[in-house]
């Protein structure tokens, strides 16, 4: 009864957990401009998701050990600087669009400016971080993160064709912007396949205190917690794609973007967005946060936990105030948030292997995983998954900066 | 082995700005799109705000974006190395549509609703059937 109360939560948490600025953003373009046909960008990303989050949990149950930790114990400080450095200041940039989300969303509702809000958004996440506990923070932000099934309703009432949606789970050549229909397909899968969530979920787990025995509710919990949260992101595209094509809009700024509930469900769907926007947004910040906390000091061997008193942790908490601080500056210097966040996005593609190689080697020693090591599966989907997302990245960055 | 690597990210480099560049027809079309779009960004935002689904603040804010947008299009058209024509054409349609983003905008901020709705019903609608079925929606 226990377990199942777990997997239930588990499931819960991680699809309220699942929907951020990055997912949001590039969904609802990819509806806007291409209907359904980057639906399997969507599905792509979440089956690598699937696979990588079950194997930091795996990894964190059988050695007791985070990510950044054991990354560290297996490849010595000089390799593990590059995934440290490299996935910090993507840390801070996916925090800055996630923050831009958060101010964007107060200004829909209160019509202020959003750098404005910047720093108010950045001072509640440290706020949280500073006062509350693990618990708190993972479960807290994940349950009210559930109003983002609000895209799965509007999604069902605008009554979609769900035989051509579901051909577009199947790759396809564009019909027309071949260099935009690539860069969004990368952006869409490095919203999916995001690093911190990675060493958010390990360190978690050893927070938790996981062992041997967790490991099925961990398989069944990140297999359908992620799936569901899939589902969601496709409910922003279907959504996106019935609501802006038949009137010609495509996205190119954020205020477009709240439309997308009106005509479902009038005022009240303007004010859903928004919450759903501000609220995904504040979840992701403090996830962002600690993930990039988490890997610095576990990578430098310092002490960490959430659920420990600040001064207790002291360089801990000071990494997640700087990630804070390094965020807002970047919002409220006016960086437009969507460019922000697609870049960071398909940015965030490109530095994949940096982040998954060296976390597949270790899923493959048993020094660390013993007899729950990977098998050929998980291996396999997810270096060709990494794979594309990388070659995609590395050519379409490039096109869309000069076609931009 | 050094040499050979650079003539590799030279071709490499060489190769994507050849695949970057725009043709005419192509560069026409996506100022077209932009025009559309944020000409039907401006309706729909009117409708919505006629039919009290969005509040004033929001509706004001993304019709002057939409302005902006327009007019930083506009600039960019100038830059452009496109058929004297084409070029008049694209300005003329941009100016016509950025000044009813303008028109819109000042009569929601005087909160004037019947200018609005009648603003709305003169803008011409897009084609939601071709663009369904360009999509492959329908």
């Amino acid at each position: 009864m226990k377990k199942l109360l777990e997997i239930t939560l588990g499931i819960v948490t991680s699809i309220g957990g699942f929907l951020e600025v990055g997912s949001l953003a590039t969904s609802a373009q990819a509806g806007a401009a291409f209907g359904y046909q980057l639906i399997w960008a969507i599905v792509l990303g979440t089956i690598c998701l699937i696979f990588l989050v079950e194997m930091s949990g795996r990894l964190a149950a059988v050695s007791k050990q985070p990510l950044a930790g054991a990354m560290r114990d297996r490849f010595g400080y000089p390799f593990f600087l590059i995934p440290l450095v490299a996935m910090s200041l993507l840390g801070v940039l996916v925090l800055a669009s996630e923050l831009g989300g958060l101010s964007l969303a107060l200004q829909l509702v209160t019509g202020a400016s959003f750098p404005w809000w910047a720093p108010l958004g950045a001072f509640a996440a440290w706020l949280l971080l500073w006062k509350g506990t693990f618990s708190i923070i993972e479960k807290g932000a994940s349950l009210f993160g559930l109003i983002t099934l609000v895209f799965v309703v509007a999604a069902f009432r605008l009554h979609p064709d769900w035989t051509r949606a579901a051909a577009g789970a199947l790759p396809s050549m564009p019909r027309h912007e071949p260099m935009r229909y690539w860069f969004i397909a990368v952006s869409i899968m490095g919203a999916s396949i995001a690093p911190y969530l990675l060493y958010f979920y390990s360190a978690g787990a050893v927070e938790d205190k996981w062992n041997e025995t967790d490991v099925p509710v961990n398989r069944i919990t990140a297999t359908f917690g992620m799936s569901f949260g899939g589902a969601l992101s496709v409910a922003v595209l279907v959504v996106a794609a019935l609501v802006l094509v038949p009137r010609g809009i495509r996205i190119e700024r954020f205020d477009q973007i709240a439309l997308i509930l009106t005509p479902i469900m009038g005022r009240s769907g303007f004010f859903l967005f928004a919450a759903a926007l501000g609220i995904a947004c504040f979840g992701a910040m403090l996830e962002i946060a600690l993930s990039v906390a988490y890997l610095v000091s576990q990578g430098f061997g310092w002490k960490w936990t959430e659920d420990a008193r600040p001064r207790d942790v002291a360089r801990f908490s000071l990494v997640y105030t700087a990630t804070l601080i390094g965020g807002a500056i970047i919002v409220i210097v006016g960086v437009d948030p969507l460019a922000i966040t697609l870049m960071s996005m398909a940015l965030t593609s490109a530095l994949l292997p940096i982040a998954i190689v060296p976390f597949l080697i270790l899923m493959n020693d048993p020094h660390f995983v013993g007899q729950h090591r990977n098998g050929w599966i998980s291996n396999t989907v997810v270096c060709a998954i990494v794979g594309l997302a990388f070659v995609l990245a590395v050519v379409s960055i490039p096109l869309e900066l000069m076609g931009s | 082995m050094l040499t050979r690597w650079r003539v590799s990210c030279a071709a490499l480099i060489l190769s994507l700005v050849a695949c970057g560049g725009k043709s005419v027809a192509e560069q026409i079309a996506e100022h077209d799109r932009v025009r559309v779009s944020w000409e039907q960004t401006t309706r729909f935002v009117g409708a919505e705000w006629a039919g009290l689904a969005i509040p004033d603040a929001y509706a004001a804010r993304t019709l002057q974006r939409a302005s902006e947008e327009l007019r930083s299009d506009s600039e960019a058209l100038t830059k452009e190395k496109l058929p004297s024509g084409d070029l008049a054409r694209l300005h003329a349609a941009l100016s016509i549509v950025r000044a009813r983003a303008d028109s819109l905008a000042q009569a929601v901020r005087a909160r004037d609703r019947d200018a609005v709705i009648r603003m709305v019903k003169d803008s011409p609608r897009a084609n939601a059937d071709s663009l369904l079925r360009q999509a492959a929606l329908r």
